[in-house]
């Protein structure tokens, strides 16, 4: 039980360090940070790094528990803004705003609501759910619109995909686990199970995402060598010339 | 959802059970989908492939086409002027030797008319090459009265029952434009007289506010859009891969069809007003 325990306090730990590594490789590879959809993305894994930070700073410093729940909720509405503007710079769909709009805000308010009328101590059930379901249709829809535009490079080899990829592992992975929290989240064996299954999914997330903007590198280097001039002075050409 | 949370309240068990196999589940369904998307992707890229490399063949052999269509064409002036005018030039220049001083005034005469008869047939014949290459017609008069020549020339034959009729022509196209459907007019009637066997052509034009329509009528044996798309992808034969290269240079469009009677084929050339050179 005690190695049981501390095999799961690792994976939480590892989870931790997985959950900055994105934001970490986005400091590296910085200046490729190109597309507004990319430096939005990069914003949400600032975002991400600065909860966890603080998440760690509030669990084993201060040990404030109800506070991490609240920290919890903030970060879910700022996940939302960031993956709707995210969305709506990848999807091209003309309605994409009336979508993407009008949803964010319905989430903001019912965020608002659910912590006002539930205990701030208690686990954000609702608007998580809410969460994982829409950014499932969401990226089903990315995914589908993507099929539907015949294009001469393979899908793999653009960070929106990864991106995409990573998120839907994530919610479709914590799609049950959120769904059974608010009744389940005082049960022991849950916990562990909760911890397991969040912490695998997670890292595998992240593992995408790290994959994404090394894609994003990739790609940004591939465009800046097409896009270099032709330094050569054909004027001054001599066939006969050895050196060149 | 009522139903799993129901579920999860009464036991733990099962709700424990339900959580493991619907996540598992979820993650399957994801992975099949990101796998269905990548596979997918992947046909179609290399299907996209595919056509670009035919496309690209197809160009290449119109290309080659044009090339030796042209070579052709040069190797035919060549022998024109090499077989015919050089002759004739060199015979003039016999006639007109330095013996002539030496001749009587009457054969002298006699040779300056004769040389002056052949120099003439020369600027004949230079101005029959000069015509073949560019018909003054056409550069004088338009695409109109240049088919007009070209069809009565054929009626003059005797053999054919040859007729042009232009419905719409009030503004003329670009001189390019006229040369290029003149020669695919000249190609097309060429292979009808040549292997058609046909009784009667009839050539008709129509525009409206964007196109401009040619249609060739004959009553022999003709091709079908298949059969010229066939013999269009195969390496010989120029004729028409030169119609197919000068169509697409001027954006235009070319059907071959059958009338639903049976009786006669109907060669349609449907080509923008606007097309940019």
């Amino acid at each position: 039980m005690v190695k049981q325990n501390l095999t799961l306090q690792y994976l939480v730990y590892l989870t931790y360090l997985a959950e900055l590594f994105p934001f970490i490789l986005f400091l590296i590879f910085f200046k490729k940070i190109k597309s507004t959809d990319i430096r939005v993305f990069f914003l949400y894994t600032f975002v991400l790094a600065l909860s966890i930070c603080i998440s760690i700073y509030l669990k084993f410093y201060l040990k404030d528990g109800s506070s991490r729940l609240i920290l919890n909720r903030i970060f879910l509405v700022l996940e939302f803004i960031f993956l709707s503007i995210f969305y709506n710079y990848s999807i091209t769909n003309k309605y994409k705003m009336w979508i993407f709009f009008p949803s964010t805000i319905i989430f903001i308010i019912l965020s608002i609501q659910d912590y006002l009328v539930s205990f701030s101590s208690n686990f954000s059930f609702i608007p998580l759910v809410i969460e994982c379901l829409f950014f499932l249709l969401v990226i089903v829809y990315f995914f589908y619109e993507k099929i539907q535009h015949s294009i001469s490079t393979p899908i793999y080899t653009s960070p929106v995909f990864w991106i995409s990829v990573g998120f839907l592992i994530y919610f479709s992975g914590n799609f049950f686990l959120f769904l059974f929290s608010n009744s389940m989240y005082k049960d022991e064996n849950f916990k562990t199970q909760y911890t397991l299954i969040y912490s695998i999914v997670t890292i595998f997330k992240n593992i995408f995402l790290c994959t994404a903007v090394i894609t994003n590198k990739d790609l940004v280097n591939q465009q800046q060598m097409e896009a270099k001039p032709i330094d050569i002075d054909l004027g001054t050409f001599n066939p006969y010339n050895k050196n060149l | 959802m009522i139903l799993l949370q129901t579920l999860a309240g009464t036991s733990s068990y099962w709700a424990n059970y339900v959580m493991l196999f619907g996540t598992l589940g979820m993650v399957s369904l994801t992975l099949g989908i990101v796998f269905f998307v990548i596979f997918h992707q992947r046909k179609v890229t290399r299907f996209n492939a595919e056509l670009k490399k035919l496309e690209d063949e197809k160009q290449q052999i119109l290309l080659n086409a044009s090339i030796k269509f042209q070579e052709e064409e040069r190797n035919r002036i060549a022998a024109d002027l090499h077989d015919d005018v050089g002759p004739l030039l060199a015979t003039a220049r016999l006639y007109l030797n330095e013996n002539m001083i030496n001749q009587e005034p009457a054969a002298q005469l006699q040779s300056i008319f004769t040389a002056k008869q052949i120099i003439d047939d020369a600027i004949q014949l230079i101005r029959n090459i000069s015509h073949s290459m560019m018909p003054p017609t056409l550069k004088n008069f338009g695409l109109e009265s240049a088919m007009s020549d070209l069809f009565q020339k054929i009626n003059g034959s005797g053999t054919l029952n040859a007729s042009v009729r232009f419905h719409d022509y009030r503004t003329r196209l670009k001189l390019e434009q006229e040369l290029l459907i003149f020669r695919i007019i000249q190609e097309l009637v060429n292979n009808i007289i040549k292997h058609s066997n046909a009784g009667f052509i009839h050539l008709t034009q129509n525009a409206n506010a964007t196109h401009s329509y040619l249609r060739l009528h004959h009553d022999g044996q003709g091709i079908i859009q298949t059969e010229f798309d066939r013999l269009n992808h195969v390496s010989h034969g120029l004729g028409l891969k030169n119609i197919a290269s000068r169509i697409k240079v001027l954006n235009g469009r070319i059907f071959f069809e059958i009338d639903p009677s049976h009786t006669y084929y109907k060669v349609t050339i449907e080509i923008p007003k606007d097309a940019r050179f």
